[in-house]
């Protein structure tokens, strides 16, 4: 590799690296490392305030670095429900899967939560219901969501949802 | 000036570089930032059953409302031999601004350009069967019985304003 390709390649790097290990959250699609504001000390009852913002940011723990990404996100009957479309490889989910304990970053304001996967159907096709209100603006009478993976030559999304529900500042 | 200020600058001097190449010569969009003119080959017949789209996962459109060509990648669904933009106000309203000024477009599929016109679909009959598809493919649900678009008002969904335009392609008559 020349001189000016390996400086190159340097600098992506370090600002690959900066991005992901610096103190602040996402930056639209660019994931970040720890959020930073000011932490929420009472826990969130009802979520629905977050309803008025397109995307939230969600932190989670890493085995090494604290990750942080730009999600969507829907409020329901109090919760809030973020849902992970094509899941597989994204790093926020894997860390979920492994420690449920999140923080979510709604203007400059960080909720300390916790993140469980949704796995009953009537719960999923509620919240997706929901989802289909906030970002697209339609009311559907029967809505049902398709839980795991698509079958191979199936074109259809996979969707995991999971509920974020607040601990507030003591976590 | 300040090392951080000038990797700042850097940066936004880099964006805009990418930005208006993207824009004047890349001959469509690059990932999420628009492009100008697309380039392909221009279809000449007209075209009467879309089904061949299907395999495609986005639809490239090129406006010409404006005083630059205006081009970016969209959802789509063909229904019934008919082939519809998904617009979703998600993803902002720069296509659908531009949609309304002026509805004529070019749609690239698989490498291939066709002149169509884009007529605005505000009708909520059979919208269940026309999203399913869509709606299979990006959020993995399915919807069925009436659906009705959300009218404005207080609350979550109209505070954001969150809506789809949808518009069914007509073949431009030459």
């Amino acid at each position: 590799m020349s001189s000016s390709r390996l400086r190159v390649a340097c600098a992506a790097s370090a600002l690959a690296v900066g991005l992901a290990c610096g103190p602040q959250g996402p930056l639209g699609i660019l994931p970040g490392g720890p959020l930073a504001g000011e932490v929420v000390a009472e826990p969130v009852d009802d979520w629905s305030f977050s309803d008025a913002h397109l995307t939230v940011a969600i932190e989670t723990q890493g085995a090494w670095l604290d990750h942080s990404v730009t999600v969507l996100c829907v409020a329901y009957a109090g919760s809030l429900y973020v849902p992970s479309r094509n899941p597989t490889g994204k790093r926020w989910v894997r860390n979920v899967e492994h420690q449920e304990r999140v923080r979510i970053g709604v203007e400059g304001r960080i909720y300390p939560a916790r993140a469980e996967r949704v796995t009953s159907l009537q719960e999923a096709e509620a919240a997706s219901r929901a989802l289909l209100r906030k970002y697209l603006g339609i009311e559907a009478s029967e809505v049902r969501p398709l839980p795991g993976a698509p079958e191979p030559g199936d074109d259809r999304a996979e969707v995991l949802l999971f509920r974020i529900s607040s601990v507030g500042g003591a976590s | 000036m300040s090392r951080w200020l000038r990797v700042v600058l850097v940066l936004v001097v880099l964006l805009a570089v990418v930005g208006v190449y993207v824009r004047l010569f890349a001959g469509g969009p690059v990932g999420f930032v628009p492009g100008g003119w697309l380039r392909g080959e221009v279809a000449t017949e007209p075209v009467v059953d879309w089904s061949f789209a299907r395999d495609e996962q986005y639809a490239q459109v090129e406006s010409r409302a404006g005083w630059l060509p205006y081009s970016t990648g969209t959802w789509f669904m063909v229904h019934e031999g008919d082939f519809y933009l998904l617009l979703p106000s998600l993803f902002g309203d720069g296509l659908q601004r531009r949609l309304e000024q002026d509805p004529r477009v070019r749609v690239r599929v698989a490498g291939k350009l066709y002149p169509q016109l884009a007529v605005r679909f505000a009708g909520e009959e059979n919208l269940a069967a026309l999203l399913t598809p869509f709606l299979r493919r990006t959020m993995a649900v399915e919807i069925s019985g009436p659906v009705r678009r959300v009218a404005a008002g207080p609350g979550g969904a109209e505070a954001l304003g969150a809506q789809v335009w949808i518009y069914r392609l007509e073949n431009l008559q030459p």
